[in-house]
């Protein structure tokens, strides 16, 4: 397990944070603002920071445990070694890293039971926020042929780093619902860490809105043959906004399935990026691996950017990708507007018809949240 | 009912309409042919309201009020439809979304409340019957995966759906078989009554068997340089427009 050895070792990292970036490949970070990292998320301190803790959600399905770290390692639950050890030798992006020994004593453990019946849906409060404290983890852990929704509102509300694992046994389904919508003064990143074991179903859908920069990066690692990951995310740069994610979609056992599913609206001098990655293994044959990313640049002035990575090793696998960037038609605009459709509801219309595949893969609590919520932004 | 006067428009600093003059009176129906570039989409257009083009002189004025004063979506509410040459495919949108859309919005500007869905409902079934639409395809993306014949029916679909007081029909003809086209010809005289108007922009004479003309009007190099009854297109159908252009600059 990774220790901190003290303020030295704070020192090394930030003197390490401020040489280079946080990441295997510089230039993933190009676009996001190192100065307001450095200030925000990883203030240059003295001691290791404590981690803020999530409260605990009301009304916890029968059998859900929330508990600690320290606790579920005492209490042996199942699943919490095999995510310690996974993240000892995962081979994290960004922040992570940086975490690691506060997330091994630190995290909160969401621990799931197996069921034959799809549990209840669980709705996770935010971090209470404490001065000078940055960052929370969280560690869901899903017990074989557990079936449940997870509800994470409002997560991108003050700067931070939140570091989510989830870990699913043998046909365990988990939906991820994730709303990060910032405050404009917000500087906000998050890892989330997948591991799906043979049959095991993990679907993510999130929604990137606000702050002054948000950067996401989920890495999914496909353990089990016929496991599938899917991810819808949805990014919606209003001015000054800066929204980044970055996915690694990690074929590691054959006949696993991995979908990704990016829309990117930016309105003028709003950005949004995406960049999502393949990675086949050698023996991760028969995979199938789907990425498509559109976006549309509603004002000039309006940034938005796809970078596909493909690494594949195998040689009997179906992977494709697909990314377009357009503007509005205008032809559609018009054909609308013919026919009685004021300007502004053209528009709504086509940007609804735009996003809606995306959209339909949130909880729907969440999806009627998110329409008002991009509707009052447009007007 | 129409009235178009000396109408300019160019696009891109070139010139298209060079002097466009026409009336339309409710009740009639008037064809519009013409060569290739002579200028009858850009008319049909600039009815409609496209800002594509730059009016650089005249007026279209529509029951008595200049049509230059209203955007595209009030000359719809005010009662002008436009039947694409090229219907716009539009993925995502829903048929049954965009004319229930459609039909509420143009209520609102005319200080209706929106139509029932019960009542809508019934409509959209008594006009799809009426151009024999296939009633899945209302439950696709507008004109997504629609055949040719198709996206023209289902022009003809939304003109019955709004109920226009002067509809353009631009190049419906085109693309279609004999049947669809008798279908389409079917749809359109059964909304013609003393109240409304259309115009048929055609290249053809075949589609005026179906639709009878009460006025035929050749344009040209931007100008209307004939006009007559419907016998002048089966004389156009004839002789092709080389003898009109001929006859016209002697």
């Amino acid at each position: 397990m990774l220790e901190f050895q003290g303020p030295a070792d704070r020192t090394r990292r930030w003197t390490g944070l401020a040489q280079g970036l946080p990441n295997l490949k510089q230039e993933e970070w190009k676009y996001v603002p190192i100065d307001a990292l450095l200030a925000h998320v990883y203030p240059q301190s003295d001691s290791l920071l404590p981690l803020n803790q999530r409260p605990r959600p009301e009304n916890l399905p029968q059998g859900v445990r929330y508990l600690s770290v320290s606790e579920a390692l005492a209490e042996k639950i199942p699943g919490i070694l095999k995510a310690l050890n996974h993240l000892q030798v995962a081979h994290f992006d960004g922040m992570a890293t940086r975490f690691l020994p506060a997330i091994n004593s630190e995290a909160t453990v969401l621990w799931i039971p197996a069921s034959d019946v799809p549990h209840p849906d669980i709705a996770l409060l935010p971090s209470i926020k404490q001065p000078n404290q940055t960052a929370d983890a969280l560690l869901v852990l899903v017990q074989a042929g557990a079936h449940i929704n997870l509800i994470l509102p409002k997560e991108a509300q003050s700067s931070g780093f939140s570091f989510i694992y989830v870990g699913l046994e043998d046909s365990a389904n988990v939906s991820l619902h994730r709303d990060l919508s910032g405050s404009d003064a917000a500087f906000v990143m998050s890892h989330l860490e997948v591991l799906l074991a043979n049959a095991a179903q993990f679907k993510l859908a999130q929604y990137l809105q606000g702050g002054s920069a948000q950067r996401h990066a989920v890495q999914a690692h496909l353990c089990g043959p016929q496991s599938v990951a899917s991810m819808a995310s949805l990014q919606f740069a209003k001015p000054g906004d800066q929204l980044h994610s970055w996915v690694n979609m990690v074929h590691q056992s054959p006949h696993a399935e991995s979908h990704q599913n990016i829309r990117q609206l930016a309105l003028n001098s709003g950005m949004s990026s995406f960049t999502g990655k393949i990675h086949v293994a050698l023996d991760a044959q028969k995979t199938q691996a789907y990425q498509h990313s559109a976006a549309m640049v509603l004002e000039e002035g309006g940034r938005t950017y796809h970078r596909p990575v493909l690494e594949i090793y195998a040689d009997d696998v179906k992977c494709t990708h697909g990314a377009t960037t357009g503007s509005l038609d205008e032809q559609a605009l018009f054909y609308l507007q013919a026919r009685g459709i004021p300007k502004p509801a053209a528009k709504r219309l086509l940007i609804d018809a735009f996003i809606e595949d995306c959209l339909q893969a949130f909880h729907p609590d969440l999806q009627a949240a998110l329409r008002s919520e991009i509707a009052k932004s447009l007007q | 009912m129409l009235e178009i006067k000396n109408l300019h428009a160019s696009i891109d600093g070139k010139p298209i309409l060079k002097g466009v003059n026409l009336r339309i009176n409710a009740g009639e129906v008037h064809a519009i042919m013409g060569p290739n570039g002579s200028g009858k989409s850009t008319l049909a257009s600039i009815i409609a309201g496209n800002e594509a083009y730059e009016i650089t002189q005249g007026d279209i004025l529509f029951e008595g009020n200049s049509l230059f004063d209203l955007q595209p979506h009030q000359r719809a509410a005010a009662g002008v439809f436009l039947a694409f040459q090229y219907p716009v495919e539009i993925p995502g949108v829903s048929m049954m979304n965009f004319m229930k859309t459609a039909i509420n919005e143009i209520r609102a500007q005319n200080g209706l409340q929106p139509m029932e869905a019960a009542a809508f409902l019934k409509l959209v079934r008594e006009k799809q019957a009426l151009v024999e639409l296939d009633a899945k395809l209302a439950n696709r993306s507008v004109n997504q995966g629609f055949s040719g014949g198709e996206k023209k029916r289902n022009e003809v679909f939304q003109m019955a759906m709004l109920n226009p007081t002067l509809a353009v029909l631009d190049e419906t003809d085109s693309g279609l078989d004999i049947d669809a086209l008798r279908i389409v010809a079917q749809g359109v005289n059964a909304l013609r009554n003393p109240n409304n108007a259309f115009l048929v922009i055609t290249h053809y004479q075949r589609l005026l068997d179906y639709i009878v003309p009460d006025v035929v009007h050749v344009l040209a190099n931007g100008k209307i340089i004939k006009t007559g009854n419907k016998d002048l297109a089966l004389e156009l159908e004839a002789k092709g427009y080389d003898w009109i252009l001929e006859t016209t600059q002697a």
